[in-house]
């Protein structure tokens, strides 16, 4: 049946509506403060076929466009003739196209009258999720039953009956069983709101209605992306990039990117990349493909809402047994490091096609640093403490713009605590919060610049751990743009017991007092830098963002 | 005596006079001269006074809302501004949260606005105070004198100073803006512990650069105004509207301008609420559609909710104001088709210029004011009381070629659907608001006013489930008459962040004392008179570990009576399990801020209510207007909204024409007079 583009808008509308409704009912009902604060869960308007038809707007991409795959494989789990009416199902397998464990999935089948028409999913970001270490972080896991509580695909909810000894066995093996009892209710309690809303919305238009707008929906989206890649050039590119090491080694670990472009279509054959890390560092092919889809998506339709549609013309192959495709039982702790860079080495391929649209690589990685430890002292505020430091973001620059300064960049998206929270919550005293001059790669147009968070760690048993990235690889300049530095983590500077750390490092015990200093990578340049406005580099200058000694250095004109 | 109210609008200075015994009103309508902004307004004074025939001694009260600051700060054209942080922090107010806004996490060509201080103008001083609010290294006269050196040289008009735990101890703060005012008397210098003495050094730092930026536009208009209110002599009734719906003494106003930059739509809020406990609508969802925006706001039992927290270019601004949540829809909404066929409302706009298709201004894309007119809604010889004039043929070639042939629908039919999803998008606005706060839109009255709001008010009410929909008297000057009425409200605040187990009932009674000595100050400058005070004590209070709180008020009216904590904690166990759905009563919580409002109560123009009348309405004409129900236009008797008496009931359809809008009864519907003047719309 056909739809008419007015009662179509509405229903597109009012999708999204029911997506974003979840989010904030969760957000509202969860306990941690990683979801009330941050928002770091996703909700999406699945079709009968899984794929997505509406997402909350502020869903980030790499949970988001993991998630039918993942639903995927829930379905093939729990055998799709075995779905019925009043389930509701579960899992946080990465392997059946997750990212890491902490992040779990619920979806609800829905049916009207007998009909299964779509499903309801909200995939949030545990606290914890049990395994070696608070925050369920460790680079040094080595198979992903080290990282925590793997859930298979099972169903909570039977015939709308809740399945109390799954919810006892789950919690039970996490930290703070109260907390993830209250967030899982949260996620749960919004799939019913949404389908009572679905089920309004059926009620006046009728399901035959709403099932061919949801075609409709995917169809245009698909329509549109595909006209903005028709007007990319045709042909074969290549690019590849690394990262620093597996966790063991600090051995370059390849991403490579075959991009086809033809007519409407884009392939992209990451079939090259590296072996599978004895480390964390790997990801299922879901977070790869989110990492591709992400830089497709921001080049060719950035302005509208994603759904499946945005995706359909992408194909991506991978290898399994790669660090974009791990197989049992590989660790993938650091798999939003594997998605930047996939996501960077997409970007730079389609460079020469689309060569006013991409961005030169940005900082390219998560930057995740876990301080944390015992704290004896006679006058500490509490015995543990356990925080994240993100210290990666910039972003790369752009055909006509500068990259931007120390923010985040990619498919995530988590934010920064205050220093002020930080410094009273834990046991650390802050030095330095700032953007670092000559740090992003010169050129037409400049890289971002990167920051640096500089803290002393006051507790007497504290330690670190980092599972990031770009300690030795640049990310890289396009069309004759400088790279940016490298990131940097340094014990110390500058004085005799310096230490400089590997961007993969499992915890080690810090001294009382010991200076920690975590700086970013910068982005890379754009274009020439002889071509750089003059105007420009005076402003860099003015604003310190450039030392006039780098300045003199780089911007000499030929 | 009289009371007079101002609001500045786009085009027009709207300024009511009331007269308190009678409630009597008076209008004038001052067309907007750029760059004369005080001028004018003293114009509208002028005009309204003559109008009433009040003399100077006459004039209790001039209330002044005002868009300077929010201009200022949208056009970023306040003043030269400097900061100066704690050595290596300055970038704080550059990286922000550092996650990127949910709009730009695809869009990827766009970059988050700049700063208002760019980072030459950034300055640091070597001092350092630490969580515990311990000094770890002192601020040195010759650190002070080097920064005073940095400030003169750069030749700014305003400065701005945050550093670290300053909430804990000012003492660095003071220090230094007291050298600079002497070095340096002509600028204007702020400090984050003045401003906003709370924890979270990004807000806190964003919220003072704000307020210093628009300090010295702020004064300069102040002095203008004054100057021209002394030649009418009524210079010292002048008080300014804040956000937080209340007005304060232009001195005071300026010790802080921030509270003035999200005031231009709580006027109309405060209007809503005075109406709301007058008339007996206590759940109100208000919806104000004009030519750019629409503001909605949530009033429980007469109260509007409040919030500390809202950003301009995604700087947060940190201040006690009405929460008004504003979305790009209006009237100048753009209507379109995209590149693949799907019909889009907004957000961009037509604005004022070209403006929509049906101005003859040389706009040729269709706004939701060229479909109002396709539909009838709008009347075209008598849109914004005739002021301009509209030209319907316009806006049906602009429809017929943008929306209609290239989706093959007749113009009409593409005119209702355009309406169908605008009032969809308007809806799921509304939906969010209510969902966030916990409120089902079912169990409240929609309240609309503005251009649009009684256009799409029914549309709009249908998808939200919502039956009944209020159209206030006077909806065009509703800001202006609640700003005429509005109380005396100044805000007060002090960061505690401990255990509640640590914090003593004598050192709460030290914190609300320090306030509440405050409070009584600016009162006495204003000459409130002490039975007209009240005093409202509220608590920022979380669970131990939580990073967001909740503000709650308990037992806390009567400043005489002992601050009771147990009282508070319990309310916010209460308040927890609303707003979150769950509480844990045996958790430790934390006491983050103590807060103070001080309230001095205007008397409420007197709302005179009639009777029932079996006055029979009388239709002023009939026009053809489309209604879904009907699929076509349909002869629709249309009223004069001012002929009409309380008690007076029309049944849909018919268009009920004012001044600033109409209210549109569809088929089936009953639209009923109450006693005191506002359309009830029964669905």
């Amino acid at each position: 049946m056909t739809i008419d583009p007015f009662t179509l808008a509405v229903i597109q509308n009012a999708l999204i509506g029911v997506a974003h409704e979840m989010k904030l009912m969760t957000m509202r009902a969860a306990y941690t403060q990683l979801w009330k604060e941050q928002g770091d869960l996703s909700c999406c308007v699945m079709d009968w076929d899984g794929e997505i038809v509406a997402q909350d707007p502020s869903g980030f991409p790499i949970h988001v466009t993991t998630m039918p795959f993942q639903l995927q494989g829930l379905i093939e789990g729990i055998g799709r003739d075995n779905i019925s009416g009043g389930d509701l199902l579960m899992t946080n397998d990465p392997f059946l196209g997750g990212t890491h464990l902490p992040d779990v999935l619920l979806a609800r089948p829905l049916y009207w009258e007998g009909e299964l028409y779509g499903f309801l999913c909200n995939r949030g970001h545990w606290a914890d999720i049990g395994g070696m270490g608070p925050g369920s972080y460790s680079p040094a896991t080595k198979e992903l039953i080290q990282e925590g509580i793997v859930i298979p695909p099972v169903k909570l909810f039977v015939n709308d009956e809740i399945q109390k000894p799954l919810v006892d066995l789950v919690v039970r093996n996490v930290r703070n069983s109260a907390v993830a009892h209250g967030d899982m209710r949260a996620q749960y309690a919004s799939c019913f709101t949404g389908e009572r809303r679905l089920k309004e919305l059926i009620g006046r238009y009728g399901l035959p209605t709403i099932k061919a707008a949801m075609k409709e929906i995917l169809a245009r989206s698909e329509q549109l992306t595909r006209a903005r890649i028709a007007t990319f050039k045709d042909g074969v590119y290549h690019a590849r990039d690394c990262l620093d090491g597996d966790g063991f080694t600090e051995d370059p670990q390849w991403i490579d990117a075959r991009v086809t472009i033809a007519g409407s279509d884009i392939t992209v054959d990451l079939t090259a990349c590296s072996t599978q890390s004895r480390g964390g560092m790997n990801c299922s092919r879901a977070s790869a493909i989110s990492g591709v889809q992400y830089a497709i998506k921001a080049i060719t339709d950035p302005e509208n809402p994603p759904n499946a549609g945005s995706y359909r013309p992408i194909k991506v192959i991978t290898r399994p047994g790669t660090l974009v495709d791990a197989l049992p039982p590989g660790s993938m702790v650091g798999y939003g490091d594997i998605a930047y860079r996939v996501l960077d080495t997409t970007m730079r391929a389609l460079a020469d096609a689309a060569p006013m649209d991409v961005l030169a690589s940005g900082s390219g990685s998560t930057g995740t640093t876990a301080i944390g430890g015992g704290d004896t002292r006679p006058d500490a505020k509490k015995p543990f403490f356990l925080t994240l430091e993100l210290s990666s973001g910039a972003y790369g620059a752009r055909a006509t713009k500068d990259g931007m300064n120390g923010i985040r960049y990619g498919a995530g998206n988590a934010g920064h605590v205050p220093i002020e929270a930080d410094e009273m919550e834990n046991p650390l005293l802050f030095e330095r919060y700032e953007v670092v001059a000559d740090t992003g790669g010169a050129g037409k147009f400049r890289g971002g610049n990167g920051f640096c968070r500089v803290f002393r760690v006051l507790a007497d048993q504290g330690s670190i751990c980092l599972c990031a990235d770009r300690h030795k690889s640049q990310p890289q300049g396009l069309f004759g743009g400088h790279p940016g530095t490298t990131a940097m983590y340094v014990l110390d500077p500058g004085t005799p017991k310096e230490r400089r750390l590997p961007s993969k490092t499992p915890y080690i015990n810090l001294q009382q007092g010991t200076l920690v200093w975590l700086q970013s990578a910068g982005g890379g340049g754009y274009g020439d830098p002889a071509e750089r406005d003059p105007k420009l580099i005076e402003r860099d200058l003015r604003d310190g963002y450039v030392t006039p000694e780098h300045a003199r250095r780089v911007y000499t004109r030929k | 005596m009289v009371r007079i109210g101002i609001d500045v609008g786009g085009t027009f200075t709207d300024v009511i006079l009331v007269e308190e015994s009678s409630g009597a009103m008076h209008v004038a309508k001052v067309l907007n001269e750029p760059g004369r902004r005080a001028a004018t307004v003293a114009r509208g004074i002028r005009r309204v006074m003559e109008a009433a025939k009040v003399l100077p001694a006459d004039v209790a009260f001039i209330g002044h809302g005002t868009t300077i600051t929010t201009n200022a700060v949208i056009e970023r054209k306040g003043a030269a501004t400097a900061l100066v942080t704690n050595k290596g922090f300055r970038d704080v107010i550059e990286m922000g949260r550092f996650s990127r806004p949910a709009e730009l996490i695809y869009r990827v060509q766009l970059d988050k606005p700049a700063p208002l201080v760019p980072r030459y103008l950034r300055f640091e001083a070597d001092c350092r105070v630490d969580a515990r609010g311990a000094t770890l290294t002192d601020l040195t006269d010759a650190e002070i004198e080097r920064v005073i050196g940095q400030v003169r040289a750069s030749g700014v008009k305003a400065l701005a100073i945050c550093f670290l735990f300053s909430f804990l101890d000012p003492t660095h703060e003071r220090r230094l803006r007291d050298a600079v005012k002497r070095a340096l008397p002509d600028l204007d210098v702020l400090i984050s512990s003045d401003i906003q003495p709370e924890f979270r050094e990004f807000p806190r730092t964003s919220t003072t650069i704000f307020a210093t930026y628009i300090a010295p536009v702020f004064r300069q208009y102040l002095e203008t105004l004054v100057g021209e209110l002394q030649a009418a002599d009524v210079a010292n009734r002048l008080f300014i509207f804040q956000s937080n719906g209340g007005v304060a003494r232009p001195d005071l106003v300026l010790r802080n301008p921030a509270t003035t930059l999200l005031s231009g739509p709580a006027g109309a809020v405060v209007g809503a609420a005075q109406m709301s406990a007058a008339c007996g609508y206590p759940r109100l969802i208000t919806m104000d559609m004009g030519g750019t925006s629409l503001d909605v706001c949530l009033l429980r039992d007469g109260a509007a909710e409040a919030t500390t927290a809202r950003e301009i270019d995604y700087f947060p601004i940190v201040t006690p104001m009405l929460d008004v949540h504003t979305v790009g829809a209006g009237g100048g909404s753009i209507c379109r088709l995209d590149e693949v066929g799907r019909v889009r409302v907004g957000p961009q706009s037509a604005a004022a210029d070209p403006g929509p298709a049906c101005y003859n201004l040389g706009g040729t894309q269709v706004t939701l004011t060229d479909v109002n007119v396709v539909l009838g809604y709008i009347d075209p010889d008598d849109f914004a009381g005739g002021e301009v004039k509209l030209h319907p043929q316009l806006a049906h070639a602009a429809i017929d070629t943008n929306i209609a042939k290239p989706l093959g629908v007749d113009v009409l039919q593409a005119a209702a659907g355009v309406f169908r999803v605008a009032a969809n998008q308007m809806a799921e606005a509304i939906r969010f608001v209510s969902v966030q706060r916990g409120a089902d839109p079912r169990e409240f009255d929609l309240c609309v006013f503005g251009g649009g709001g009684p256009i799409h008010g029914f549309s709009i009410a249908a998808e939200l489930g919502m039956r009944r929909i209020l159209v206030p008297r006077n909806p065009g000057l509703f800001s202006a008459s609640g700003i005429a009425a509005a109380d005396f409200t100044h805000d007060y605040s002090a960061s505690v962040l401990k255990p509640s187990k640590e914090v003593s009932g004598a050192a709460l009674e030290a914190l609300y004392g320090a306030l509440l000595a405050k409070a009584r100050a600016d009162f006495d400058l204003e000459g409130v008179p002490e039975a007209r005070r009240a005093y409202q004590r509220s608590v920022d209070i979380r669970y131990v570990g939580q990073t967001t709180e909740i503000n709650v008020r308990a037992g806390g009216d009567d400043a005489s009576r002992a601050v009771d904590l147990d009282a508070f904690i319990a309310e916010f166990h209460r308040q927890h399990e609303a707003i979150y759905t769950y509480a844990v009563p045996g958790e430790p919580v934390e006491i983050v801020n103590v807060r103070l409002r001080a309230i001095g109560r205007v008397d409420k123009p007197k709302l005179q209510a009639h009777g029932g009348t079996t006055h029979v309405p009388e239709s002023a004409g009939v026009r053809e207007v489309w209604f879904d129900a009907a699929g076509a236009k349909v002869a629709t008797r249309v009223y004069r909204r001012e002929t009409l008496r309380p008690g007076a009931t029309i049944a849909g359809p018919a268009i009920i024409q004012e001044l600033s809008s109409a209210t549109v009864v569809p088929p089936g519907a009953r639209a009923a007079l109450d006693p005191y003047g506002n359309i009830l719309l029964e669905l």
